[in-house]
């Protein structure tokens, strides 16, 4: 559907994104990254807003040239801080932003009710909480309908119950479109992701199943010491946990080699892979 | 959506005690024949007005309306999407030049055809001054307010301080009286057409040149901030 080849984006001079390669079809991905890794810059591009500054993009096999209006119309993106009228009414602002696009309007009623919007869809977006507009810029993503979605940290900001109906209903609408979504929170990428690809310093660094992520992990480790054997840790190997469990008493978690004589084998998780590959930068 | 900043609106209260004094006919010196009130009230119509026009859409649209990212994405271009976002703004600015015309043209004796058309004209070329400035550039409330305003007086101001040029300007009765000729121009002048057809023609450039907003340094650099990058 979406296929980058070797990708870059500088903005004067700094590089946002180098070399970037993948290509993208039907399926829940997820980005992960940290803060400045290159996630919104991705994601600007695959919306169709911004211009890579090297490289070549193709969309169902066509190379994309200058213009971007093909690629924008394929895709709908809910941003991370997606600024609103705070007079406007939910409910007018997805009419709106539907007309603006041309799409057609379906159901909204039955969205509205999907995401427990009912009752406050025609109050003003001012009066709401940030989750609750976060749920209704997802009214709006999911409403728009095209072939490509792609969520800027759709989850933040919601309740445990809301995320849950989030993931739901974005399983059941990834089956024929592609959903490309942002995010830090690890649990989402584990709970519904098929694909996860990692960014750091604007390289991809991981494009796999979450599978393969955890199979890139190294030896993880835990082990329970005082104050200064977690120091001692701490500036030895790449620690991914640590929980205070008494006075002075502290379990830690950490990735490499076995450099504490009580230390015992655990299970990696997709947040030790993630810290793993994404390195052990400040 | 509501999209204009209504402070905007305090500016031309900056200008109301220069109206004023034209107005009353406190400046100026006309040729023999003219009234010093028939000489402010062109000077309002051809130069004060459409400034504060300028002043008013740049800085009160700069920066506002939907999400940029969200309204880049709709079927409608952002820089087409100007006109009709603002378009109680714009009519607002027009209708404010009519009245301001009729009300000059009651106060001074002046016919109301010569007050309107080089107003109308001025207010016209401000608008498209203001949505190349806003809509191509993306400038910030403060640099549009500058840019626009300076570009819309040299043009409204301009040709009428350098009376010994053949720069044409919007206004040719005040052209004359600028220059000691006591005549009358005609309502509708070369140098409207000129000026109007400038104002058009960039619009169309910023609108053809880039071609794609995605390559608008702009868009790219705004989508990204959140992210630091």
């Amino acid at each position: 559907m979406i296929r980058f080849d070797k990708v870059d984006k500088s903005f004067r001079s700094h590089s946002a994104l180098r070399e970037v390669d993948f290509e993208l079809a039907t399926g829940i991905v997820a980005l992960l990254g940290r803060n400045g890794a290159g996630k919104s810059t991705l994601l600007s591009i695959l919306a169709g807003l911004a211009a890579e500054s090297a490289g070549t993009i193709w969309l169902d096999g066509t190379e994309l040239r200058r213009s971007r209006r093909v690629l924008r119309a394929a895709t709908t993106l809910l941003p991370q801080d997606l600024r609103v009228d705070p007079k406007v009414t939910g409910r007018a602002l997805v009419h709106y932003l539907l007309k603006l696009r041309r799409r057609p309007f379906g159901d909204l009623d039955e969205l509205f009710a999907l995401f427990g919007l009912t009752g406050v869809c025609d109050r003003p977006l001012g009066s709401l909480s940030g989750g609750t507009r976060q749920r209704v810029g997802l009214v709006y993503v999911f409403a728009a309908d095209t072939p490509v979605l792609l969520l800027d940290e759709p989850t933040q900001g919601l309740d445990p119950w809301e995320r849950l109906r989030f993931t739901e209903y974005l399983a059941r609408v990834a089956a024929d479109r592609l959903v490309v979504y942002s995010t830090h929170v690890v649990a989402d990428v584990e709970a519904i992701a098929e694909r996860v690809l990692v960014l750091d310093q604007g390289g991809l660094v991981h494009d796999g199943s979450p599978q393969d992520l955890l199979a890139r992990t190294p030896p993880v480790w835990v082990a329970e010491g005082d104050q200064e054997v977690a120091s001692s840790l701490g500036s030895r190997v790449l620690v991914t946990a640590m929980k205070r469990i008494g006075d002075d008493s502290y379990r830690l978690r950490w990735l490499g080699e076995r450099v504490y004589g009580h230390a015992r084998p655990a299970e990696p998780s997709l947040s030790d892979a993630y810290i793993a590959v994404t390195g052990e930068r400040a | 959506m509501r999209s204009f900043r209504f402070s905007a609106l305090a500016l031309p209260v900056g200008a109301l005690p220069l109206a004023a004094g034209w107005g009353s006919g406190s400046y100026g010196r006309p040729p023999f024949g003219v009234g010093t009130v028939a000489l402010g009230v062109h000077w309002i119509m051809d130069w004060l007005v459409p400034v504060c026009v300028a002043a008013v859409l740049a800085f009160g649209t700069a920066g506002t309306g939907l999400d940029r990212r969200i309204a880049a994405s709709g079927a409608s271009d952002l820089r087409i999407l100007w006109w009709r976002t603002h378009w109680t703004a714009i009519l607002g600015s027009i209708v404010a030049c009519g009245s301001c015309a009729y009300s000059l043209a009651g106060m001074s004796g002046e016919p109301f055809p010569d007050l309107l058309a080089p107003g109308l004209a001025g207010v016209l070329f401000a608008l498209l001054v203001a949505n190349v400035v806003v809509s191509r550039f993306a400038a910030g409330p403060g640099v549009a307010l500058a840019a626009a305003t300076s570009i819309t007086g040299t043009v409204a101001i301009g040709p009428y301080l350098t009376p010994f040029t053949d720069v044409p300007a919007i206004d040719p009765t005040l052209s004359n009286w600028m220059r000691g000729v006591p005549d009358r121009g005609s309502i509708l002048s070369s140098g409207s057409i000129a000026w109007i057809g400038a104002g058009v023609i960039a619009v169309v450039l910023a609108r053809m040149c880039p071609r794609d907003i995605a390559w608008l340094p702009w868009t790219a650099v705004e989508d990204a901030s959140d992210d630091s990058i």
